[in-house]
């Protein structure tokens, strides 16, 4: 197993270079490389220079150390001063990161600023994913092809073949535009201060969270309900049942749920990345002016 | 044909035995060796799925019923939410003075990244800066010059711009200071222009390109020299594209520095009516009141929240249906779309027209691919003439066939007017001797082609002579409204017996570098469109770039010049050129004013370029913030600081809200001159 370990961990470091290779802005022709947008008026040598000044003419081996150099260790320091008042060494002359759009601000520090807007919306819609979608799935198995478990499959299954950037659009357009309940536009500056701060904050709050907890609480209790399935028909169920021994819902939820929970639970942690994605395609496309643009 | 046989028979046999299976349930779960009770369920799932279905339909249906009821409940909601919008403003103390109506929100669908505009790309980053960065000049809606940091307009009359035409010296208007409460001085204006001609600095403004100097001669006089006479002298620190920056602040951002000055770049300090409380880079701009601002009791609004992010639909919707925000800026929405939005009568769609017209460009030179480099390669020795767009005849068949104002109004809606002139603002520039070309004449353009010996002989729709078809290959950006447009000129010049390939091309590439042989520059079509315009008030740059050879040289993008010209339909005409020269040393107003027509027509008559729309840049603007169109509220913010005009006069706070937005919609209506070709060509 160990050995197993080390295999698959030695192997990801030459996939994860390539990776990072192909995102380097490897020189050559592109209409993306950050000083192909510097106006026409500035003279080709002037051009040369610039790109001379951002390390541009230095061949792809060096370049890519010295980023590793500011991936790995630069930036992690200035995160560290950040978070802890610290100064370690040089931190004003360090050559972080910057963003070429907005001239000079470090990107981590950008992504900084944006992540605790970001973690909100998408911390509480997991969180209710997993909270609703959890005890629904035990439920709807349980009560397999009952009505409760017809309702929600198919509420289950709409949630999961819609994508977000559709139920962002009809939940704006009827909550948002129609009916006035909430607001449109995620307020990025607002300080949660009093209780009128916080009703703004939930409200503002309520849609982005509704349309990301769809679509996650979809496929949770749709693979929840699968194990629980599993779980109730297999061979330890049958043999409770059997002699009449109790399927009352303490014995569910010891004997079934407690171990069809185990690959639910690697689910919810691998769905982690995928919401952040999801949460981009609704910032970007549902919500008016960016939840949270990171 | 033995195995075949076999190969059938079990599959029959299990086909019989599964819909046996269903049918009788029992006795497969009898059946002793079925020992998992859960299969027992299979069947029933089958079963389960045909009672679904109903389900299904009954949740369309309820979802139709409160589709359907849900519009019957809008009606309420916007008079709601104007009542809720308009509350505040009947807090508003009844004087208007500095700060005292309230935040106004504008919403920049595409986030400010940046505010210093020496060091920006984008039109909405200057739109940011220039809130708080003001210039000498500024220009309002017709094109006219006003007077801000300096005292009045220095013209040739008033000893301002010298007899020579080589300076123009400015005086400052006495006791101006930074927000930070530092005078402002003529050194900044020197600092300045020495930040942005240092290479190294990557200064994205052009308009100190023909500046030799800038020098202080006493702390309030700013003398400007130019190299050579220039007629028309207010580029440099004139319009938001120059601003003035403050030394003390820049003065370690020169040259390479210039792109890691994060806190300066993003809180510039000014002398403008605001200045930045909060910036977070593409995502908003929190301003606040420069309480240090010249003018007594202005600005009005206590704060302005420039907020970006999403899209330019979304942002219309948010002034034009919820009332969220007050402004929305350059909303790209297809016409039918804003047009149901403002029927709600939360807000008005306006629009500014600056200078740009979308066009096609027909090419004067052979772009086939067997020509290998030499295709679309002009040069004096060898122009290398297209097989067919040279003959006069059929250039103007396809400008005849054409439709303009289908196309203004169907896709550009109150963003284009239709338009036959490459110069279609501002106003006193604008030709009237082409707007015959606004009506169709398809049987006038069969008629011309016929004339010029063009038939169909082989009867395949498409007419030839000597052997040449007419089939063009018509290449543009990426982008609905251009493919619409294109599929629209398609047809029209199908009917003329033109045969047309389409072809459009990502705007990053198409409008990148010229090293790609899908650039525009490269120009390896017969005809291609997109947007051009003068960004100046004063045309005789953008005019300029039809001259065959400038001062640099060839002026048609080749080889030679890494596909640098400006002239992109390699047309040539030394008639042209000369009457160009004159325009550019002429001085005189009413003189120059004809003589960009005759050149606008000279272009136009020639069909070397065909103008199609005349664009806008859209807005909207909340019902609450201006009672008044934009012509309306253009000039006020402008027109304020010039003593004896009345625009202070008689006003409610309808109007007095404007005032403050005009800064930024007159700034949208300002021009640019010499700015990025990206820029230039815009395809925002």
């Amino acid at each position: 197993m160990g050995q197993y370990i080390i295999r698959r961990i030695l192997t990801a470091i030459p996939t994860l270079l390539s990776h990072q290779l192909d995102h380097l802005p490897v020189a050559g022709p592109g209409a993306r490389r950050p000083s192909a947008n510097l106006p026409l008026s500035i003279p080709q040598e002037v051009r040369v220079r610039i790109r001379e000044s951002l390390g541009l003419d230095q061949p792809v081996h060096i370049r890519y150390v010295k980023w590793m150099n500011q991936f790995f260790i630069v930036e992690p320091t200035a995160a560290f001063e950040k978070m802890t008042g610290l100064q370690i060494g040089d931190s004003e002359n360090r050559l972080r990161i910057v963003s070429w759009l907005s001239r000079g601000v470090p990107v981590i520090d950008l992504i900084m600023q944006r992540l605790p807007q970001t973690l909100w919306v998408v911390g509480v819609s997991y969180l209710l994913s997993v909270l609703i979608a959890v005890p629904l799935g035990v439920l709807a198995a349980y009560r397999q092809n009952r009505l409760f478990d017809q309702i929600n499959s198919v509420i289950a299954v709409i949630g999961f073949s819609l994508p977000t950037f559709f139920t962002g659009l009809l939940v704006i357009l009827v909550f948002g535009v129609w009916l006035g309940w909430f607001p449109t536009i995620y307020n990025t500056t607002l300080v949660v201060n009093s209780w009128d701060t916080f009703v703004q904050q939930v409200r503002q709050m309520v849609l982005p969270v509704f349309v990301l907890t769809f679509f996650q609480m979809a496929a949770i209790n749709r693979f929840t309900r699968a194990r629980q399935r599993w779980r109730i028909s297999s061979w330890t169920m049958c043999a409770r049942r059997a002699p009449r021994v109790s399927t009352s819902a303490s014995s569910i939820v010891r004997h079934v749920v407690r171990n069809s929970l185990i690959p639910v639970v690697t689910l919810v942690a691998l769905g982690i990345p995928g919401i952040f994605g999801g949460a981009i395609v609704t910032e970007q496309i549902s919500a008016s002016t960016g939840w949270a643009r990171c | 044909m033995q195995q075949s046989r076999k190969h059938h028979r079990p599959l029959h046999r299990s086909l019989f035995s599964s819909a046996r299976s269903v049918r009788n349930r029992s006795t497969e779960v009898s059946d002793p060796t079925n020992r998992f009770v859960h299969k027992e369920k299979e069947p029933m799932r089958g079963l389960q799925k045909f009672k679904l279905l109903p389900m299904l339909g009954l949740l369309v249906l309820i979802a139709l019923v409160v589709g359907a009821c849900a519009p019957a409940a809008t009606t309420t909601a916007p008079a709601a939410d104007s009542g809720e919008a308009a509350a505040p403003a009947s807090d508003l103390p009844a004087e208007p003075g500095r700060g005292t109506d309230g935040t106004l929100t504008l919403l920049y669908w595409q986030a400010v990244s940046i505010i210093n505009p020496y060091q920006s790309t984008g039109t909405k980053d200057y739109h940011a800066g220039s809130l708080v960065l003001e210039s000498l000049l500024e220009y309002d809606p017709a094109g006219n010059l006003i007077a801000t940091l300096a005292q009045e307009v220095p013209t040739v009359e008033n000893g301002g711009v010298s007899e020579d035409l080589t300076s123009i010296t400015y005086k400052l208007k006495p006791g101006i200071v930074w927000a930070d409460g530092t005078p402002l001085t003529a050194d900044d204006f020197v600092f300045t222009w020495q930040y942005c001609a240092t290479p190294e600095t990557g200064c994205t403004s052009g308009n100190f390109s023909a500046v030799t100097n800038v020098e202080a001669i006493d702390a309030e006089t700013v003398k400007i020299t130019f190299p050579s006479p220039q007629p028309y002298p207010y580029y440099a620190f004139v319009g938001y594209l120059s601003p003035v920056i403050q030394k003390a602040q820049f003065e370690n951002c020169v040259g390479a520095a210039a792109a890691t000055c994060a806190e300066a770049n993003s809180m510039p300090i000014g002398t403008g009516p605001y200045k930045v409380k909060d910036f977070r880079a593409n995502d908003v701009v929190i301003y606040e009141v420069n309480e240090n601002y010249r003018i007594e009791n202005q600005p009005h609004f206590a704060e302005v929240v420039m907020k970006g992010g999403g899209d330019a639909e979304s942002a219309a919707r948010a002034v034009l249906e919820t009332g969220e925000a007050d402004y929305a800026w350059n909303l790209q929405v297809p016409p039918d779309v804003l047009g149901a939005m403002e029927e709600r009568g939360l807000g008005t769609v306006v629009a500014a027209f600056g200078g740009n017209v979308e066009r096609i460009l027909i090419n004067f030179t052979n772009p086939d691919p067997n020509l290998g480099d030499a295709r679309s390669e002009w040069t004096e020795e060898n122009p290398n003439p297209h097989p067919f767009l040279t003959d006069p005849a059929v250039r103007q068949a396809l400008s005849l066939a054409i439709d303009r104002n289908i196309i203004a109004e169907q896709l550009y809606g109150a963003g284009g007017r239709a338009t036959c002139n490459i110069v279609s603002g501002p106003e006193l520039y604008v030709s009237t001797a082409n707007d015959a070309c606004l009506t169709q004449d398809v049987a006038g353009a069969q008629a011309l082609l016929e004339g010029a010996g063009w038939v169909d002989s082989n009867g395949d729709g498409v007419r030839e002579k000597d052997g040449v078809e007419l089939r063009v290959l018509y290449q543009t950006s990426t982008n609905a409204v251009r493919q619409r447009t294109q599929a629209l000129i398609q047809q029209w010049w199908g009917e003329i017996g033109v045969a047309t390939e389409l072809k459009n091309i990502d705007a990053g590439v198409y409008f990148g570098p010229t090293d790609n042989a899908d650039s525009l520059s490269k120009f390896y079509t017969d005809v291609q469109m997109f947007t051009n315009g003068n960004d100046s008030p004063n045309p005789q740059a953008y005019l300029g770039g039809w001259r065959c050879v400038n001062e640099n040289g060839v002026n048609i993008p080749n080889n030679a010049n890494a596909w640098g010209g400006e002239n992109i339909e390699r047309w040539c005409n030394e008639e042209f050129d000369a009457l160009w020269n004159e325009l550019a040393s002429t001085a005189d107003t009413n003189a120059r004013i004809e003589l960009v027509k005759q050149l606008n027509d000279m272009i136009v008559q020639a069909n070397a370029n065909l103008p199609l729309v005349f664009r806008a840049s859209v807005s909207a603007h909340a019902n609450t913030v201006a009672g008044v169109d934009l012509g309306g509220f253009e000039t006020e913010e402008w027109n304020i600081e010039r003593p004896g005009t009345a625009s202070a006069k008689g006003r409610g706070h309808g109007v007095d809200r404007t005032t403050s937005l005009n800064l930024l919609i007159s700034s949208s209506r300002r021009y640019r001159r010499d700015c990025t070709r990206v820029g230039r060509l815009r395809d925002c």
